[in-house]
């Protein structure tokens, strides 16, 4: 049964006293978090300053020892003091150039996989609305997720310097072990390292510990010196001790920062927690998943980057840190669980304690690998009932609406557009939406499922649907039916390219005029070329257009050819009489033809083929709806405003 | 003399300066509240769309349930209606009780269709009625955190204009205390929980 069953709320009821603790405590909490970071930051520029001025005491003593003076130039000292700090800024400069790589290159790097938003993996889906839900609750647009699958631990990283660009990272083992609200709280976890700008905050102070590097590379550099020039002179001497005397500061300063940083990122681990506590407002949230970790003993992350990533993680990457090594505890990124878990959630601390809603056979299935479960996928490729009757609904609800608007144009856009988002996810249903809308029946790529075309057509019976309306809702559609999958796409089209309409009534020869609209709309290859039309082309073109156009308005065969006619005066001027007759037979891929050669013809060229549909359309002095849509559709695919989303 | 001057204007300088930071700060705040509380409008907006699509699905399975089916769309036609109107106009009130009663009415059917499912395995185990489920939540639960941020921004924006010294120019710029979002009954705070 899915989890997704409003457990969270029914947890909150169960401990709404506790609840009603952390409501006070968690806002408490992060402001002491955020204390002690201050207290945390003045101590490590205290130590850089130190470090930096320790250097420069050296390198005075040293020009001066070397100057044979008893007390120094203030000149030397000015470049002694721009020395260091030249070399320390150099060191901070290179690393960062390395570190700054922005979020999507660590979960890459991380062998990551991004999350589409238009899945169709149930568990994904679950993953991807916890996300936005959190990034509603944390006030900050919702990052692009990644899914490490090869990971089998529980675990999720944040990464990016920005609320723009960072990404979030969950392990597959996290997404399968977790339950929704853990799920939550791990999110909101991640959320809380980016709204604060923890990673930002991460890489200053790793870019500032490389430049201390550099005090000791120089040190080194200087011990290599005096070895390769040894001429005897008995400077060598003070060579080597000034040398080791700079390795152990840089070294001192480096440990020192070190250690300040973990201890920095073990207070902002805390105020993750916190704040994660402050979005889901649930403390068996993140409570449960830090327990699980706990529990579980998890061995640590099988992918080849995640030591150095270590301080991104929920929890160390490196599994237990082991306690028998001295220090250790003071250089690890993240506080033990047990430290956590008391400020958090201490009744999962007691023996036997557990979250609510842990299945009994949750220790047993941990050593089973993580598998697919293709039953949980949902194939779009086999439309079942149910989805149909959710786009007939779907199909009924945007008409109701794009009728009730009339032909407001921009709010019936706006309507629709929003309806479709809610069918994006479903591709097969914006395909059953788009068909509908051409009034085509599903062919062969559909048709396998019976009850499908049944139902539809009896949708279809019971909607007339104006022509005008159908070619605005099928408008609606194409971005919904641009998002679906290369290969898909394809797919549909060539289905769609072998329709065949013998229908040569108006409304058949409209239908037919959709579907190229539908084909030169989605259709992949829509680059411009660089060279107009021949003439040649531009001519035909003109004919297939204005023969769809007299075909579409009006029934006589007689009246037809008047219509054309009519229309073709106006072009003569530039071109030369190719035929005074509309052309009999009509071909959908000779239309998209049209189409494409009529986009890459200069829009001035354009006036007159304008003017001549005006004049078919107008030639009965009757406009019907079917003519207005015709010639919209023939103007949009002729490239006069652009295509619609 | 000339010190004295530099000294008083270096200060104006500087008070403004502060000033300048404390009001665009105390904008920011209120923009973010503004922001907060039309994401709860879009995410009802997303639940009243979501409802057909469930009601469709489950009524495939469910032949003798109409009624209970029938309310559910009801309370979502008369809720959506109500929404509409209030966009029009947000400060009508006896749009908003129209559409607090829609809101429990739809509470109430969805409870009942949930417990009516139960009889139904067929539909427990389809795929297509799973995944709305797990939307439906969702929805609730983006509805309910919605509100949460909203009302965890008026608190953060109450309390910059509280504090001293923002509480000088707030009150100088005419910065108004912000409502947070309650419901009046407590039962109503809760989203629906739909279990299946």
């Amino acid at each position: 049964m899915i989890r997704a069953d409003g457990s969270r709320k029914a947890t909150v009821r169960q401990t709404a006293d506790q609840t009603r603790v952390f409501a006070t405590n968690f806002f408490a909490q992060q402001a002491q978090a955020r204390r002690n970071t201050w207290r945390i930051l003045l101590l490590f520029w205290i130590a850089m300053v130190a470090t930096i001025a320790l250097t420069f005491l050296l390198l005075v003593v040293y020009s001066g020892y070397k100057a044979g003076q008893r007390w120094v130039h203030p000149w030397e000292i000015i470049a002694c003091l721009l020395f260091t700090l030249w070399m320390v800024v150099f060191g901070y400069l290179r690393r960062r150039e390395m570190l700054n790589q922005g979020g999507k290159s660590v979960a890459t790097s991380l062998e990551g996989r991004l999350v589409e938003r238009k899945t169709e993996h149930a568990d994904e889906r679950r993953l991807l609305n916890v996300v936005d839900e959190m990034a509603l609750a944390a006030r900050i647009p919702s990052p692009p997720v990644y899914l490490l699958d090869q990971e089998n631990s529980i675990n999720a990283f944040a990464a990016g310097y920005h609320q723009f660009d960072a990404v979030i990272g969950i392990t597959r083992g996290a997404v399968r072990r977790l339950n929704r609200d853990e799920l939550q709280g791990l999110v909101a976890h991640e959320f809380s390292h980016i709204f604060n700008g923890d990673m930002r905050l991460n890489m200053q102070m790793v870019c500032w510990i490389g430049g201390l590097d550099a005090i000791s590379t120089l040190g080194y550099m200087m011990i290599q010196g005096r070895r390769s020039s040894s001429s005897g002179k008995n400077d060598g001497g003070s060579h080597l001790i000034i040398g080791l005397a700079m390795i152990v500061v840089g070294s001192f300063g480096r440990f020192l920062g070190s250690l300040l940083r973990a201890t920095l990122s073990r207070e902002r681990e805390h105020l993750a927690d916190a704040s994660a506590l402050q979005y889901t407002r649930n403390p068996y949230g993140i409570g449960g998943a830090l327990w699980k970790i706990w529990k579980l003993k998890d061995k640590g992350l099988n992918a080849p980057f995640a030591h150095e990533m270590s301080h991104f993680f929920l929890s160390s990457a490196r599994g237990q840190p082991p306690r028998s090594f001295f220090g250790s505890k003071f250089l690890e990124t993240h506080p033990s669980l047990e430290t956590r878990l008391q400020r958090i959630c201490p009744e999962l601390l007691r023996t036997g304690a557990a979250p609510p809603g842990i299945k009994p056979d949750f220790f047993e299935r941990v050593d089973l690998p993580v598998e697919e479960r293709p039953d949980e996928r949902i194939d779009i490729l086999k439309p079942q009932t149910a989805k149909l009757a959710g786009a007939v609904s779907l199909l009924q609800q945007a008409t109701d609406q794009v009728s009730s608007f009339g032909t407001n144009l921009e709010r019936s856009h706006h309507t629709g557009t929003h309806l479709l988002q809610l069918a994006r996810r479903e591709a097969a249903l914006a395909k059953s939406l788009a068909l509908a809308l051409a009034n085509i029946r599903p062919t062969s790529a559909t048709s396998k499922d019976d009850e499908l075309r049944a139902q539809l057509e009896a949708w279809l019976a019971t909607v007339e649907q104006p022509e005008f309306e159908r070619l605005q809702l099928l408008n609606l559609s194409l971005p919904a039916l641009r998002e679906n999958r290369e290969d898909e796409r394809r797919h549909w089209l060539s289905e769609l390219e072998k329709l065949e309409i013998h229908d040569s009534t108006p409304d058949g020869r409209f239908n037919m005029l959709l579907v190229a609209y539908t084909i030169f709309a989605l259709h992949p290859d829509r680059r411009t070329p660089l060279r107009a039309p021949a003439t040649a082309d531009l001519m035909l073109a003109t004919h297939q257009i204005l023969s769809f156009a007299s075909q579409v308005g009006h029934e006589s065969a007689t009246e037809r050819a008047k219509a054309y006619a009519a229309g073709w005066m106006l072009m003569k001027r530039n071109l030369p009489s190719l035929s005074a007759k509309p052309l009999a037979r009509l071909r959908i891929a000779d239309l998209v033809l049209a189409f494409r050669v009529l986009k890459a013809t200069p829009p001035l060229t354009l006036t007159e083929l304008h003017q001549s549909l005006d004049r078919v359309m107008e030639f009965d002095r009757r406009v019907t709806g079917r003519e207005a849509a015709m010639v919209q559709a023939l103007r949009t695919a002729a490239g006069a405003p652009d295509w619609p989303g | 003399m000339t010190m004295f001057f530099g000294v008083v204007s270096g200060l104006l300088v500087a008070l403004l300066l502060y000033t300048i930071t404390v009001y665009n700060g105390l904008v920011r705040l209120k923009t973010a509240l503004s922001n907060s509380f039309a994401q709860i409008d879009v995410q009802m907006k997303r639940r009243y769309d979501l409802i057909p699509n469930l009601v469709e699905t489950a009524k495939a399975y469910m032949k003798h349930e109409r009624e209970t089916l029938e309310a559910v769309i009801a309370a979502r036609n008369q809720g959506l209606a109500a929404m509409r109107m209030l966009s029009q106009n947000p400060a009508d009130a006896a749009q908003i009780g129209k559409l607090a009663q829609a809101e429990s009415q739809l509470r109430g059917g969805l409870q009942s269709l949930s417990v009516v499912m139960e009889s139904y395995p067929d539909l427990k185990a389809n795929t297509t009625m799973l995944q709305m489920m797990e939307e439906l939540t969702s929805t609730e639960n983006k509805i309910s955190f919605a509100r949460q941020a909203f009302n965890d921004a008026v608190m953060e924006y109450n309390t910059a204009r509280q504090v001293f010294p923002s509480n000088i120019v707030a009150g100088l710029f005419n910065f108004t205390a912000a409502q947070s979002f309650e419901i009046e009954n407590p039962r109503e705070r809760e989203a629906v929980a739909v279990k299946f």
